[in-house]
């Protein structure tokens, strides 16, 4: 057989496909049925996307009401439902389980060596209950949605709302369980299927934040599922622990639903900062500064963030006393984020910058997130909190860390692990663009948040003709929302137009290091033809290049991409 | 029949790396039996501590009710029990030490909850109108002193809950 | 997919066991499977926890009445049985029926254990002798929970909801708001045990089903049958803190 001559421009000689967990199978039963985590990362990214869209269409709601001061668009009552829907739907069906149960299930069995997770099966189940979860949350929502805020305080959830909250309680409990799944499962893989040489240390950071946030998951989850059981069974059965007429405490609630909604927040950040860590490294071509610190300040958040929650209840009626020490708690874990941040800072110091979307996405993460987390610091305070809570400066400083935070992460690990999942590359030159686009939107929108909120605008309002000084800072949010809202649908787009006209992906297009990019793109169903044997440290780029010098590249991208 | 500490094998398959054995303890009945005979002594001892109201005493400061005393001694054998269950029916005493770190990391991760202690008692309320003379229900009584109010009276008589 | 392995004959110990394609051996497996169920019951015990935090948070403030409440659970006169077991005594403060549940499950956490052991050696008579009679142990439980313990609360109406509404005899000094939470926690926790009793007999008649029809996955394997065990081991530990906490307030 002679071998074809390599064309210009392509990158891989013409050949067969070859087998891959893409087209190993193509049957609806081997996709629905599957074991391999790589098929049930990508059912994942399906379906999140999908919330995502949905989640996406009551913010624009929430945007277009609140051009104008009278909230002509809707009535106070469909925008209370309007903004308990996007809390909801985005928090637990998206940003919870977003980057964990995609490219955690894709790439932490081949980050560390393994032919798959632990529990293959309770995999596929979790994405079921997911879908169970996320069913009964929109039979909620089309049945009348629920107005008590994604927060449900009672008394109101619990004896007073007469919306869905009920079914959408239930849809949340199981929403719950598909993570404590998706955790349990990377905790053990993790602990027990290293590849030989794998050690700790040489773990990539992704795995470590992996690690960190199913241990988040694990003990938090449960402590909701059984408050919201409670509200559920106060609804349902009068059983009454929250209801002052019956002597209970409604405060109790709250302790209880911050106890996992604090953590949670950290369950959607970490994960996020795994991401922004390999792109840094990879990126940059250097080692991670300062490795150690980056890897346990993963787990001192995940620690510490069980035991800040009462700082979303300074006003609450909470004791003075517990204020002053959940404040001080509050400061401390900016501690470890701000550790993450500088040493990700310092890995750019010499190192070779390349800046292509991935990269864009994530010096894009570091600065939104670097805002939140500051602005997140007024909030601590208990004397500035009294101030800012319930404004518009709330909204803004968790949007930043969300999605200027954990969004972007999601953004740049779709766009730099996309050639892996998919063995085609997008367009760069798009993909760069929509980040800048996504971070001018993103900008433009929630910046005048803080704005509004310092003046006094409060949350979950639809109305502010008593203040229409406010107009111009909204009618720019809404503007910024317009612009983001297109660079967060564009990727659709130009990704899935990628599979068909993109370029054939090698295994290691952007030159990084992980053992990820060791295998081909797309991975064969087994990730490895053998089960790799360890010797490298980890980000070791100078190794690497040894390599290839001795060993010549068959597939070594240029920096550029294809371009 | 098994005698004294058996061992249990299962093969597998003689793939990459060599063949390896799995051994496992096979524990005698007597150490379970015996964990149940100490579990229901326990049981008892609970049980009968119960019965006995014991007397306050007074600390110069504080005084130790004597309620918190049969607290303490319901809670220590409850703890001792569970211990025994933990230890030899679920078998901790002998696992590797990933076990141990995970059974441990549960009940860490529970007693994290106990903070919600802090705020219930360093709440104090302000004077409201109607209600003075009432501590607040969220400050601790003792027994004792809310045993002085005698029978229940409905709100209308008393102003109060 | 599993793979079935087949070892080479040592004596009259030649077993097949499961190695499933993503383990490298057989201790690996064991073990991440054991780890894995013990992360679960990591979840457990958070679930439960939950609700001991609240149960102590509300007897702190409420002391009092919590147990003059907790009395009407020990007050068994009424019933044919245990009332003139208690009135024997003389003790008005002693759980008899909590005391008896408290024994059963004591026990049927140690036929499990039998059963697991039963299990590493392979004896499917012991098997399907111990998690039978751990299913018996458990379902008198329920039964006497669910016809001597939780009925008479529903007819002296001491069952949270509408239908509130004690007597001051049933209460025992307690004001009925601090008893309506009392009695909510008790139907919340202990609900949520026996609940998950239910379900632990679910899982171990399946796995007797499985044991009987001499399935490769529980007879070559003792693991399986190990984490059931752990289950229910769990269960019994929750009970053993119910117990005190609700039957034995002291005042």
């Amino acid at each position: 057989m002679s071998a074809p001559a390599i064309g210009a421009g392509e990158l891989l000689p013409p050949q067969e496909e070859k087998k891959n967990y893409l087209n190993v199978e193509h049957t609806v039963r081997s996709w629905l049925l599957t074991g391999d985590h790589k098929r049930i990362a990508i059912l994942y990214l399906f379906s999140v996307s999908l919330f995502f869209m949905i989640g996406g269409i009551f913010a624009s709601l929430i945007r277009l009401e609140l051009i104008s001061p009278s909230g002509v668009l809707l009535e106070s009552e469909t925008y209370n439902k309007i903004f308990s829907a996007h809390g909801i739907v985005m928090i637990f069906l998206f940003l919870v389980p977003s980057i964990p149960a995609v490219f955690g299930n894709f790439f932490l069995p081949i980050m560390i060596g393994a032919r798959d997770l632990a529990f293959p099966r309770m995999n596929l189940m979790s994405w079921y209950v997911y879908w169970l979860g996320g069913l009964l949350i929109s039979s909620g929502l089309i049945l009348g949605g629920v107005d008590t805020g994604w927060t449900f305080y009672t008394p109101y959830s619990s004896l007073y709302s007469n919306t869905q909250v009920s079914l959408v309680i239930i849809g949340i409990f199981f929403a719950g369980f598909s993570s404590i799944m998706t955790g349990l499962n990377f905790i053990v893989t993790i602990h027990k299927m290293r590849a030989p040489g794998m050690t700790w240390f040489r773990l990539p950071l992704f795995v470590w934040s992996m690690y960190a946030t199913s241990v988040v998951m694990l003990l938090g989850t449960p402590v909701i599922a059984i408050t919201l059981l409670l509200v559920f069974a106060e609804r349902t059965l009068h059983l009454g622990v929250f209801s002052p007429e019956l002597g209970g405490d409604p405060v109790l609630f709250q302790h209880m639903f911050w106890f996992y909604s604090h953590p949670a927040v950290y369950i959607m950040i970490l994960p996020s900062f795994g991401v922004i860590s390999e792109l840094m490294a990879n990126f940059c071509r250097k080692r991670v500064f300062g490795y150690h610190f980056v890897a346990f300040s993963s787990l001192a958040i995940a620690g510490l963030g069980f035991l800040v929650w009462g700082h979303h209840m300074f006003v609450s009626s909470q004791s003075m006393y517990q204020g002053v020490v959940f404040s001080l708690v509050s400061f401390l874990v900016a501690v470890p984020s701000a550790v993450k941040v500088f040493n990700w800072t310092a890995t750019m110091y010499k190192g070779t910058i390349r800046l292509q979307t991935p990269m864009i996405y994530a010096l894009g993460f570091i600065g939104l997130f670097t805002v939140g987390g500051l602005t997140g610091l007024f909030l601590a305070c208990l004397g500035t909190d009294v101030h800012l809570t319930a404004t518009y400066f709330v909204v803004a400083h968790f949007h930043y860390v969300m999605v200027g935070g954990s969004m972007m992460g999601f953004l740049g690990a779709l766009h730099y692990w996309w050639p892996k999942m998919t063995g085609r590359m997008f367009n760069d030159t798009f993909g760069k663009f929509n980040a800048m686009l996504v971070f001018i939107g993103f900008n433009l929108t929630f910046f005048p948040q803080f704005i509004l909120g310092f003046m006094g605008m409060p949350r979950r309002y639809h109305y502010y003709y008593i203040a229409p000084e406010f107009m111009p800072y909204h009618i720019m949010s809404s503007a910024g929302a317009s612009a983001l809202a297109v660079g967060l649908i564009a990727p659709a787009f130009y990704l899935i137009s990628s599979l068909r006209h993109g370029h054939k992906a090698g295994a290691n297009p952007w030159g990084a290091h992980g053992l990820e990019w060791e295998t081909s793109s797309p991975p064969i169903p087994t990730n490895f033809e053998e089960t790799p044997i360890v010797t490298d440290e980890v980000y070791d780029f100078s190794a690497m290049d040894e390599y290839e010098h001795r060993h010549g590249s068959d597939e070594m991208a240029p920096a550029g991409g294809h371009n | 029949m098994a005698h004294g500490h058996a061992h249990g094998h299962l093969h597998h398959r003689s793939g990459p790396p060599s063949v390896q054995e799995s051994t496992f303890h096979v524990h005698p009945p007597k150490m379970y039996f015996l964990t149940l005979v100490a579990l229901v002594i326990l049981m008892t001892a609970t049980v009968v501590f119960a019965q006995f109201h014991f007397p306050d005493i007074s600390l110069g400061i504080a005084t130790l009710h004597g309620t918190m005393i049969n607290n303490l001694i319901a809670m220590a054998i409850a703890t001792a029990k569970a211990l025994l269950v933990l230890n030899f029916f679920m078998g901790t005493k002998f696992a590797t030490k990933l076990t141990k770190f995970w059974a441990l990391a549960g009940f860490v991760g529970f007693s994290l909850m106990f903070l919600v202690y802090g705020d219930y008692t360093t709440r104090r309320y302000e004077p409201v109108p109607r209600w003075s003379g009432d501590p607040g229900s969220s400050l601790r009584r003792s027994i004792k002193e809310s045993r002085q109010e005698t029978d229940f009276k409905p709100y209308e008589e008393t102003g109060r809950f | 997919m599993a793979s079935i392995a087949h070892g080479h004959g040592h004596g009259h110990d030649d077993m097949v066991v499961h190695v499933h394609h993503q383990f490298e051996n057989i201790d690996q497996q064991n073990e991440s499977y054991l780890v894995g169920m013990w992360c679960f019951l990591v979840t457990e015990i958070m679930f439960f926890g939950a609700l001991f935090l609240m149960y102590t948070i509300y007897r702190m403030n409420y002391q009092n009445d919590f147990y003059g409440a907790h009395l009407e659970l020990s007050q068994t006169a009424s019933t044919p049985i245990a009332g003139p077991l208690v009135q024997m005594t003389g003790l008005k403060e002693f759980p008899v029926w909590g005391s008896i549940n408290t024994t059963l499950l004591l026990i049927s956490s140690f036929t499990m254990v039998m059963a697991v052991r039963a299990a590493q050696l392979r004896k499917k008579a012991d098997v399907m002798k111990f998690l039978g009679a751990t299913n018996v142990l458990a379902a008198m439980f329920l039964v006497i929970k669910f016809s001597q313990e939780w009925p008479p609360k529903w007819a002296h109406k001491m069952v949270p909801g509408a239908n509130f509404g004690p007597e001051a005899s049933h209460l025992h000094g307690a004001s009925p708001r601090a008893a309506e939470i009392f009695y909510s926690l008790y139907f919340a926790m202990t609900g949520l045990h026996a609940i998950h009793i239910i379900a632990g007999i679910g899982v171990i008649t399946a796995l007797m089903v499985l044991w009987r029809k001499g399935a490769k996955s529980v007879t070559e394997d003792y693991v399986p049958t190990e984490m059931v065990g752990l289950y229910w081991h769990f269960v019994d530990l929750v009970w053993i803190f119910l117990f005190p906490l609700f039957y034995l307030i002291p005042g």
